[in-house]
């Protein structure tokens, strides 16, 4: 029975992935089609022979780590040395196509105007529209959605709109744009109309003809050829002028050259650099050194209510980061928070900017992820303590040390010789720790002089969503990836480290 | 001599009570903060620490209640569906939590019981990618789901289905658990089984899951836990109001006026906090064993 289930379900899931790659392949999308093909032969494989058997409980699980882990990782890595980015954001191919469809208006000459004015109306009994342009000529007509050529004739007196029908609002026409300028209205000079605005037609000329044998466009207007140019993303005439939309190219290491040189990028990058080490290393630091501490006070057989401490000193780290951030952004506020209205009841009336001033916005960030993260600690240390067996102790006992030589000789070491890997853990999880800064200053104050929306308790990698995400000084897609390829190393590096130092490798070679 | 050293005891242990309580008065101060504030009927950001008398009106608001205005005596109803970003963020973190689960127990299955090539590359893989969040493929996510939602819209970017799937990107840690799990049930069980004409897949979902049930319990509600309190994926990838997560909606909820909406932002975390705060309260001792994998979030 359930057998039944689950094959039926794979096999509808099977088909719609083939309809689905064949939609790719239509699409013109090369890549991702053969992509979604390889993962149809490679399921098809998986599930008919029985050879692969152990391979129909790994695929699933696999699969989704492949498409949303590793594709989007080496996609990141892409599209760090492109300069997809706001005014960039197109291929080649689709700004071919929006400049060569882009149509103007020729001046109007004695015995042609430029533009017609019109009304439309709707014969809602045969679903067909009617047309006159101004006043002189009218035809009646159906929206197929494709092009067509329709043949106006001189209007017949009461005849098209006239006859009790009300016009279209503009706004109405506006929604029939797409099907309307597909049509070319043929006058019955000869003169062809096409759709211009809610209110006009025109004889519409397309502005840039393709060049023959080349990738090359004229501008019919001003006779100037724009070539695309492959290293600035831009249509681009001899004398540098450039046509917009811009589309995205790869720009090589450009992005990290820039971050490294350009004036306005480099100082902000290296500032936020150093500040994410720093905050990650002093965040493990403060949080261990306290939970450490926690534990050890906890941690005695002989105080009442241990496990009731326990809870209640891991209630800050139970509840979600996002709740207490926010929390703590209103506690923290200048002019109405409670913390400077409690200062100011203890005598300390010069009211601290917590959140907007460089050093003490750093100083917050810090004091509100100790009181997230010491209990992550308290619970490691505590585990560890747990650990040792009694008879260590007795044993030390015996031999008469004291109560401070055994602590010195034997916790401590205990606990240094443990909790390495969870320093190390720690520290790569704070520095990607998103919410402990934007939430709290939103990386703010800004860094003066910046070119990007750089700020003094920016992490890199609330510095990426700021250059990808908020759309204030542009979306730089580009360089945001470039970041995050460099964090992915910095990771990479730290984690193979811990991997060796705590024999992971070896364990699983065993 | 004897009743001395019995006096120093319990004086070092009355010290660590006292140090305990006053460090958890600091410690907890928030909290109790927040709830006195849901509290307040004025509930501006600077009201007083108790307040002078209680009402619920933060409360009606957050939960759709019309309620009266204690000041202006106008009848107040919210625009913002609080309630459903609630619902929100439960169903998405409900469903990715039970697909990483299906999608990561027969993936630790095969990689703990059967050999093939490839196992040891596998694993050593995955070890290493678990340490990656997810996060530094923001850019990559948004444009893939913006490109898959021009082909079938409900996966696309505004929509939960998509986000879920981003999310099933995230199953290499639990992978890692569960297997761990399964390595200390003894084969012999299944084998047996099998022998008596129970197929493979039979013997591991009548025999191998029902054994390890807290395993599973335990990685479920973590990847609940972590979706629910997740705040990036779905910042950048939700964009109507109906459609937020209680972590992006309650953060442009206040961020738009942070003095007004103390009162009910208070209460909204409340409502927020207390069903995950319970579910972690109640599995942390399985957490402290569970951490010595690896990191989980801190």
């Amino acid at each position: 029975m359930v057998k039944a289930i689950l094959w039926s379900i794979l096999s509808i899931l099977y088909f719609a992935g083939i309809y689905l790659c064949t939609m790719f392949f239509n699409g013109g999308h090369l890549l991702i089609g053969v992509i979604s093909l390889v993962v149809i032969v490679l399921t098809g494989i998986i599930f008919i022979n029985p050879k692969a058997y152990p391979f129909r409980f790994m695929y699933p699980g696999l699969l989704t780590f492949s498409l949303f882990m590793v594709i989007p990782i080496i996609f990141t890595v892409y599209i760090g040395f492109t300069n997809l980015s706001t005014g960039h954001f197109l291929s080649q191919k689709q700004v071919y196509e929006i400049l060569t469809n882009e149509v103007y208006v020729p001046p109007s000459s004695e015995n042609t105007p430029s533009t017609f004015q019109y009304t439309l109306a709707k014969d809602s009994s045969t679903e067909s529209y009617l047309l006159e342009i101004e006043g002189k000529w009218s035809t009646a007509f159906v929206l197929t959605g494709k092009a067509q050529n329709i043949n106006l004739a001189e209007t017949v007196a009461n005849q098209a709109i006239a006859a009790n029908k009300t016009p279209l609002s503009r706004g109405d026409i506006y929604n029939l744009r797409n099907e309307l300028a597909l049509i070319d209205f043929i006058l019955p000079s000869g003169s062809i109309v096409k759709y211009f605005r809610t209110n006009l037609l025109a004889p519409l000329i397309y502005r840039y003809a393709p060049m023959e044998n080349s990738e090359a466009l004229k501008d019919l207007i001003t006779n100037k050829v724009y070539t695309p140019n492959y290293q600035t993303g831009f249509y681009t005439s001899d004398n540098k002028e450039h046509l917009v939309p811009g589309f995205y190219v790869s720009v090589g290491i450009s992005n990290f050259k820039n971050l490294l040189n350009d004036q306005g990028l480099r100082g902000p990058f290296i500032q936020i650099f150093i500040w994410t080490f720093l905050w990650a290393l002093l965040s493990v630091f403060t949080s261990f050194c306290l939970g450490m501490l926690l534990a050890l006070v906890v941690n005695s057989k002989k105080l009442a209510l241990r496990a009731v401490y326990r809870v209640l000193l891991i209630i800050p780290y139970s509840i979600p980061f996002f709740i207490s951030m926010l929390v703590f952004k209103g506690m923290l506020n200048k002019d109405f928070g409670i913390i400077n209205e409690m200062l100011a009841f203890a005598g300390i009336t010069d009211k601290i900017n917590w959140l907007g001033d460089p050093l003490w916005a750093k100083v917050s960030c810090l004091m509100v992820n100790l009181w997230l993260g010491f209990p992550y600690m308290f619970l490691v240390t505590t585990g560890i303590l747990q650990s040792v067996p009694e008879s260590v102790y007795e044993a030390a006992k015996m031999d008469g040390a004291g109560r401070f030589a055994t602590f010195k000789s034997i916790t401590l070491p205990m606990i240094f010789s443990a909790i390495a890997p969870f320093l190390v853990g720690s520290f790569a999880f704070n520095f990607n720790n998103f919410v402990g800064i934007y939430l709290l200053t939103g990386g703010g104050p800004p860094i003066a002089g910046a070119t990007t929306a750089a700020g003094e308790t920016d992490i890199l990698i609330s510095y990426t969503y700021k250059l990808a995400f908020e759309g204030g000084m542009g979306q730089h897609f580009g360089m945001a990836s470039s970041i995050a390829i460099m964090i992915f190393f910095i990771i990479t590096a730290v984690t193979l480290a811990n991997f060796k130092a705590s024999g992971i490798f070896k364990e699983e070679r065993r | 001599m004897e009743k001395k050293v019995f006096d120093k005891k319990q004086i070092e242990i009355l010290a660590r009570h006292l140090f305990l309580i006053a460090l958890l008065l600091i410690i907890l101060f928030p909290v109790l903060y927040i709830i006195s504030i849901s509290l307040n009927p004025t509930g501006g950001i600077g009201s007083p620490l108790i307040p002078s008398h209680f009402s619920l009106d933060h409360w009606k608001y957050i939960l759709g209640i019309p309620y009266k205005d204690s000041s202006t005596g106008e009848i107040i109803v919210s625009s913002f569906p609080i309630m459903r970003w609630l619902f929100n963020s439960i169903k998405v973190s409900l469903i990715t939590a039970f697909l990483i689960l299906l999608l990561s127990t027969t993936s630790a299955y095969a990689l703990s019981r059967f050999s093939f090539q490839g196992r040891k590359t596998s694993l050593l893989v995955l070890m290493v990618t678990q340490m990656f969040p997810s996060i530094m493929g923001m850019v990559a996510f948004y444009l893939m789901l913006n490109f898959i939602g021009d082909y079938l819209p409900f996966l696309g970017t505004d929509t939960h289905w998509g986000l879920i799937l981003v999310y099933l990107g995230g199953t290499p840690f639990n992978i890692w658990l569960i297997k761990g799990y399964f390595d200390t049930i003894p084969k012999s069980i299944e084998e047996s089984a099998i022998m008596d004409g129970c197929s493979r897949f039979q013997a591991f979902y009548r025999i191998v899951l029902p054994l390890s049930a807290p395993i599973l319990a335990v990685v479920g509600l973590l990847a609940f836990i972590g979706t629910f309190s997740d705040f990036i994926l779905p910042s950048i990838l939700l964009k109507s109001q109906d459609k937020f997560t209680l972590a992006v909606g309650i953060q442009i909820f206040i961020s738009e006026a942070f003095s007004s909406r103390w009162g009910q932002f208070a209460a909204a975390c409340i409502v927020g906090a207390i069903p995950i705060s319970a579910l972690f309260l109640s599995i942390h001792k399985y957490i402290i064993s569970g951490l010595t994998s690896g990191g989980i979030k801190g």
